[in-house]
């Protein structure tokens, strides 16, 4: 009864693991994360402008990024890098949420013209 | 038999391991200010009593506002804070302010309107219930809900020369599930959600912001 179930259970451990083994390997993008998690920020922007070197289509590069220099003050340099995010990647929700703070932030703190 | 259990049981979780490290990260970042105002630019604050666009009985938000705002600025701010009555709104010339600022040393005026209300939210939720309970066959309930809503439209004005420097509209809504609940709690609470908001802009001073890393 059991028996045919084995190569199933296989089958699918093989695709996940197929499906997920490039998370393991230390990327520039993982590099950064990393560095951002342990308020190492400099770092960081560099290892995801290296992610960006190697893949310019990433849209996680570009996000964390713009994350990266929110964090730095450079408001106009991560209003950019959230913009090509959202360009590659328009539906993802977790980009937009960070736009979307990013923005509120940034309107409150401007204000609005006299 | 065994060994190909042990095996599989691994590469699940080596799968699962692998699959948990392609999660996004949320990560809570201070953030630095985000202010129209250079560090140093102003040395003193003036608040006024900011002008009360409703009518609340024994409540008299503008008032309110004025004197919280005071006391919190004299906690978070260096230089020196002052109340003065003061009309609020729009049309003002800027001689008024110029006069009430004379013989002040970089001083900025901090006014506008504010509008405090509540009203009662309703809304109708499922409502889990047995399935052999012979009530409530529909299985809806009403709800209802207090809202309760500040709206502030604050200006920063220079003691120099009259010019508004800043103007914006801060909103903030708190919900009570208690109908009674009394305009001076509420408003407790809504004015400190308020202040989160305008001190970091007054003040440059940096906020926790929640953020999120891809990893692909």
């Amino acid at each position: 009864m059991k028996r045919p179930l084995v190569p199933l259970f296989l089958l699918f451990a093989f695709f996940c693991s197929g499906a997920c083994a490039r998370s393991l390997v230390i990327t520039p993008l993982n590099a950064g994360i990393t560095a951002a998690g342990e308020e190492r920020w400099e770092e960081a922007i560099q290892c995801w402008k290296k992610a960006l070197e190697q893949d310019p289509g990433s849209a996680a590069a570009h996000n964390n990024l713009a994350v990266a220099y929110e964090k730095r003050g450079a408001f106009d340099e991560a209003g950019r890098e959230y913009g090509q995010a959202l360009r590659l990647d328009p539906g993802n929700a977790m980009i937009k949420g960070n736009y979307d703070s990013f923005k509120a932030r940034l309107e409150a703190g401007q204000g609005r013209r006299p | 038999m065994r060994a190909r259990v042990f095996f599989l049981a691994t590469l699940t979780m080596m799968a699962g391991a692998a699959c948990r490290a392609a999660a996004p990260v949320f990560l809570r970042v201070e953030m630095p200010g985000v202010s129209p105002f250079p560090a140093g630019s102003f040395a003193e604050i003036i608040v006024t009593d900011f002008r009360n666009g409703t009518t609340l009985p024994d409540f008299d938000a503008g008032l309110e506002l004025q004197t919280y705002l005071a006391a919190e600025l004299r906690r978070a701010f260096d230089g020196a804070v002052s109340l003065r009555s003061l009309p609020a709104g729009p049309g003002i010339p800027p001689e008024t302010w110029r006069e009430a600022a004379a013989g002040r040393n970089r001083a900025v005026i901090l006014t506008g309107t504010v509008r405090f209300g509540s009203q009662v939210r309703k809304a109708v939720i499922a409502k889990h219930v047995p399935f052999d309970s012979p009530f409530d066959l529909a299985g809806r309930a009403l709800i209802e809900q207090l809202r309760w809503t500040l709206l502030v439209d604050v200006a920063v004005i220079s003691g120099d020369n009259g010019e508004t420097l800043y103007r914006q509209t801060f909103r903030d809504d708190r919900d009570y599930i208690d109908l009674e609940k009394p305009a001076d709690f509420a408003f407790s609470d809504c004015s400190a959600g308020f202040r989160e908001r305008l001190f970091p802009v007054l003040l440059g001073s940096p906020t926790v912001e929640e953020r999120t890393l891809l990893r692909r």
